[in-house]
């Protein structure tokens, strides 16, 4: 068990890190996928079966797959300068300490937790995604149709960024236009006063 | 036997990784969306310990608002990054810098 | 009519006349405006003429409010009353001030004659009238107060009247801030007696008078003063500051900047002597307070004296004139502090006529010199203008108290009343005024002597043009040379000996102080017989034996003068520099209220309003801007950077706190 939980630690540890020093973008989300599979191995021993497959099934396959279309469209000249090294002692030092607070902030009786070896008895009969389910249709339903609204949102927000309006970029024919001209739309009728005519008539 | 503090100690140590891509990234914007998906990663790594332990699901819960809401927060940067693209050719980080003051 | 609306008259109808001829401008032309002014000052002489010939005999006093002018609630508690007073005080200044003023006005006509502001004299003169007898008719010290300002204003008016002459406009403004220092004291003094009598009609602050003697009040320190002297001492400094006692007396001579009708009418007569008629009007309290009476002694002394030295050595007529007002107020002022204040009024009165004749004849010489105001350019005029130098001759000899003109009665009174006073700096008072007397002699004959009398020291051509004045002109001086010979010998016993005097019942002299009635003792309580008794006197040899020497100086041995001023080099400057009040005054005061104001506008305006508050405070923004934009770097791994930081603090702090 503790041999399973080290090997899915230390694969999601190195491929985060290996993901935010790469230069290649794409590389770089690719070990992002591998860092969430290792953490979907991760919530498996900690018994949350629902949450780690949707990890995978809908984070990974779809936000990361969205992350390597945009990327791949994007002309990236990976030959950018490389970054300046100057500081990294400095902040590797601070990004240590900075975990190191966030452990300190750990309350002293985490250590007598103990992960659950067993399931917590009226979700016995359940499986865990019924489990999960009770608990978000009925404590939390309010919050669901909010996540909702929210992804709701987020398409509609994500179409009119990117969205260019068709006459900027293509020249093609409107039939519907074409077919309901008016003679208006077409010829013009001007008045104008005669010119020239008394030395025609002599 | 792995208790809670093995999970919290990996949320952090994620999370730290990430702070400290995001602080030095001098290549392109997408390295900064990688970094905020695995700050997400990492607490909700935290959250799915601390409803094992609790034996409550209401931390899976949650776990499921978080993801549904980086979902769109990354598609929605997504688009920023291709209109940014769209109109400046570039990415990298160095120039993107208008609103400099 | 009752007394009380002939007195209101009295006091109203100088005023309509100030406001016709102000305003009227074009539409009553210039003889409109004389016309009505005079109209308004004869009906107010013949008004107080009637009042005092009630008033005076009875000896009764009438105090009659007209109007309550502010009442002020809990918990002030203040009234004010606007009112009159007529008693014998306020009756013969009322009389005197309506008189001189009606002969100034008519003397006007002649002077003002070719000036272009002619209307707006007039109205000024009836002006000033109202205003002194609101002052001297008050029956409070707010309504006093009114007419004290109300003259120090017209004074500052008239003396600036040709408003084109610098020298003009400098003058006026001094009388006016030097008199605005002893209203400052003036207004201490009120608002003394406001606070601890609780009112500033006369009758009631009169009537708690010994009580206020009793307390004291401590004003800096410890030291506990006597709250009657205070107050008194307070009150003083408003009359030093209107009657020009020393060191207040600067403004008088630069007042002669004025047209001379009005140095004989504010100046002579009536507005310097409002000091003196209030010290007057407080006996009650002057009374109970012998350091005050003291101090009254001893500055009017000094002012007698040596105000009287510098009009030795001086050569505007006019000025000379002046120093000798300066010299007799200070002769009243002995009185007094001597608590002779029968004595004191009585040379008020007759200082009145015969400085007002002196002040209009010099008018007279003036104008038949065509404005030549330096005595060292006439000489020999007595044949070209008579009238006008035997008036002058007859207010000389008033002024050196000769019997039997006026003056004598009065002065010769006041030096024995300093001689047998017996309050502290009596006897100092009495050398001064002794002395005095011979200076006096002296420079009113030099200026006689040097004026009309001698080889005529100016260019033939000028002295043909010299002639005798127009008749409205000598008409007024005849009418106080009369005064000025009979007023004294008429007036002595009444006001002096009789039982009860002429001012008696307006008066309050404590037995102790008495010595008027110690004169009494001595006899000589009649007009005869002080004049039988004036050769034993050794101040009538002084005064003769000044106007010997005024003649050996100026007529005997005319090079003389020249040869101690000389000889004498340092007397001379410091007389010439008028003992230094005036250089005093500017280095101390002026020049440093302007290093004063300099300093304040170059630190304080400039460097600290201007450079740091206003503009340091966009220099600040400014440079705060500067190093505050170095975070808005456009960078979003900064941006981060920053975030992290933040979180980190956050983390710290909550994990400590």
């Amino acid at each position: 068990m503790n041999v399973i939980f080290y090997v899915f630690a230390s694969i999601t540890v190195l491929a985060a890190f290996f993901a935010v020093v790469q230069k290649n973008p794409v590389r770089g989300v690719l070990f992002l996928v591998l860092a969430f599979f290792g953490s979907a191995g991760l919530w498996l021993l900690a018994r949350a079966e629902f949450l780690s497959l949707i990890l995978v099934l809908v984070y990974v396959g779809a936000v990361m797959t969205l992350f390597l279309f945009v990327v791949m469209m994007l002309n990236i000249d990976t030959e950018v300068r490389a970054s300046s090294l100057k500081r990294l002692p400095v902040l590797v030092l601070g990004a240590a300490v900075f975990v190191g607070i966030l452990l300190r902030a750990l309350p002293a009786d985490t250590e007598a937790l103990g992960m659950a070896a067993t399931v917590q008895a009226d979700t016995a009969s359940m499986s865990n995604t019924a489990a999960v389910g009770m608990v978000l249709f009925q404590d939390d339903i309010l919050a669901f149709e909010m996540a909702a609204a929210i992804l709701l949102v987020a398409i509609i927000g994500a179409i009119t960024l990117i969205h260019r309006s068709p006459k900027k970029m293509s020249k093609k024919q409107d039939i519907v236009e074409q077919i309901m001209t008016r003679p208006e739309g077409r010829v013009k009728l001007v008045s104008m006063k005669a010119s020239k005519l008394e030395r025609e008539r002599a | 036997m792995i208790s809670v503090t093995h999970y919290l100690v990996l949320g952090a140590i994620l999370f730290g990784i990430s702070l400290l891509g995001m602080v030095l990234n001098r290549r392109h914007v997408i390295t900064f969306l990688i970094c905020i998906e695995l700050m997400l990663l990492a607490v909700n790594t935290n959250f799915v310990a601390f409803s094992s332990s609790f034996k409550h699901h209401l931390g899976d819960a949650f776990v499921f608002f978080i993801l549904t809401v980086a979902a769109a927060e990354a598609a929605i940067g997504l688009a920023i990054v291709l209109l940014v693209y769209r109109h400046r050719g570039s990415i990298a980080v160095d120039d993107i810098n208008h609103l400099k003051g | 009519m009752s007394m009380l609306q002939i007195s209101w008259l009295s006091v109203l109808a100088p005023l309509l006349g100030a406001i016709v001829a102000g305003l009227g401008g074009k539409v009553i032309g210039r003889r409109g405006a004389h016309t009505v002014t005079i109209v308004g000052v004869f009906v107010s002489f013949i008004a107080a003429v009637m009042v005092a010939s009630h008033i005076l005999p009875s000896g009764e006093a009438l105090n009659v409010n007209a109007y309550t002018w502010a009442d002020a609630p809990a918990p002030f508690d203040f009234v004010f009353h606007i009112g009159v007073l007529i008693d014998p005080l306020s009756t013969v200044m009322m009389v005197i001030v309506s008189f001189v003023s009606l002969l100034v006005h008519i003397y006007s006509i002649g002077y003002m004659a070719e000036d272009k502001g002619y209307q707006r004299f007039f109205s000024y003169i009836s002006l000033f009238t109202f205003m002194m007898m609101m002052l001297v008719t008050a029956n409070g010290f707010l309504q006093l107060f009114f007419g004290w300002e109300g003259v120090g204003l017209v004074s500052y008016l008239l003396i600036g009247f040709w408003f084109h002459k610098e020298s003009a406009l400098q003058g006026s403004l001094k009388a006016f801030l030097v008199n605005r220092v002893g209203d400052f004291g003036f207004i201490l003094g009120i608002a003394l007696l406001m606070i601890y009598t609780g009112s500033l009609d006369y009758a009631t602050v009169f009537s708690k008078a010994s009580s206020l003697a009793s307390q004291t009040i401590t004003l800096w320190g410890s030291q506990e003063l006597s709250l009657m002297t205070v107050i008194c001492l307070l009150l003083f400094v408003g009359a030093m500051g209107k009657s020009a006692q020393v060191p207040l007396h600067v403004w008088l001579p630069e007042s002669m900047e004025g047209p001379t009708p009005i140095s004989a009418l504010i100046h002579a007569a009536t507005m310097v002597t409002a000091g003196v008629f209030m010290v007057a009007r407080i006996s009650p309290l002057i009374e109970l307070s012998e350091t005050a009476l003291s101090f009254v002694l001893v500055i009017g002394a000094t002012g007698a004296l040596f105000t009287g030295l510098l009009a030795i050595v001086m050569n505007d007529i006019k000025r000379v004139v002046a120093y000798s007002t300066l010299s007799q107020l200070g002769y009243m002022m002995v009185a007094m502090g001597a608590s002779a204040f029968s004595a004191g009024m009585f040379h008020l009165l007759t200082h009145a006529c015969f400085k007002a004749l002196l002040f209009l004849a010099a008018g007279s010489v003036i104008i038949g010199m065509h404005h030549e105001q330096d005595m060292r350019k006439m000489g020999g005029l007595m044949k070209k203008m008579p009238i006008t130098y035997i008036t002058f001759l007859i207010g000389s000899l008033a002024l050196c108290a000769l019997p039997p003109f006026a003056g004598f009665y009065s002065k010769d009174t006041i030096i024995e009343a300093a001689k047998l006073s017996n309050i502290a700096g009596s006897q100092y008072a009495y050398v001064c005024v002794a002395v005095g007397a011979m200076v006096t002699a002296i420079y009113s004959f030099r200026a006689f002597f040097m004026t009309f009398h001698g080889k005529p020291r100016m260019s033939k051509k000028a002295y043909d043009h010299v002639h005798e004045s127009p008749w409205v002109v000598w008409l007024p001086l005849v009418l106080l040379a009369i005064p000025s010979v009979m007023i004294g010998y008429m007036l002595f016993e009444p006001m002096l000996f009789d039982n009860p005097t002429l001012l008696g019942p307006s008066l309050t002299v404590l037995p102790k102080y008495d010595v008027i009635k110690a004169l009494a003792h001595e006899g000589h309580t009649s007009p005869l017989h002080a004049m039988m008794h004036a050769p034993h006197s050794m101040v009538f040899w002084l005064t003769c034996f000044g106007i010997f020497v005024a003649w050996l100086f100026y007529m005997a041995l005319p090079s003389m003068p020249e040869t101690l001023a000389k000889r004498f080099k340092l007397i001379y400057r410091i007389l010439m520099e008028k003992y230094g009040f005036d250089s005093f005054n500017d280095v101390v005061f002026v020049r440093g209220g302007k290093a004063l104001g300099r300093f304040f506008y170059r630190f304080g305006d400039t460097a600290i309003i201007d450079g740091f508050f206003v503009n340091g405070t966009g220099r600040f923004v400014r440079w705060f801007s500067q190093k505050a934009r170095v975070l808005q770097s456009g960078y979003v791994y900064h941006y981060m950077a920053v975030m992290g930081l933040g979180l980190f603090v956050l983390l710290v702090w909550l994990l400590l706190g």
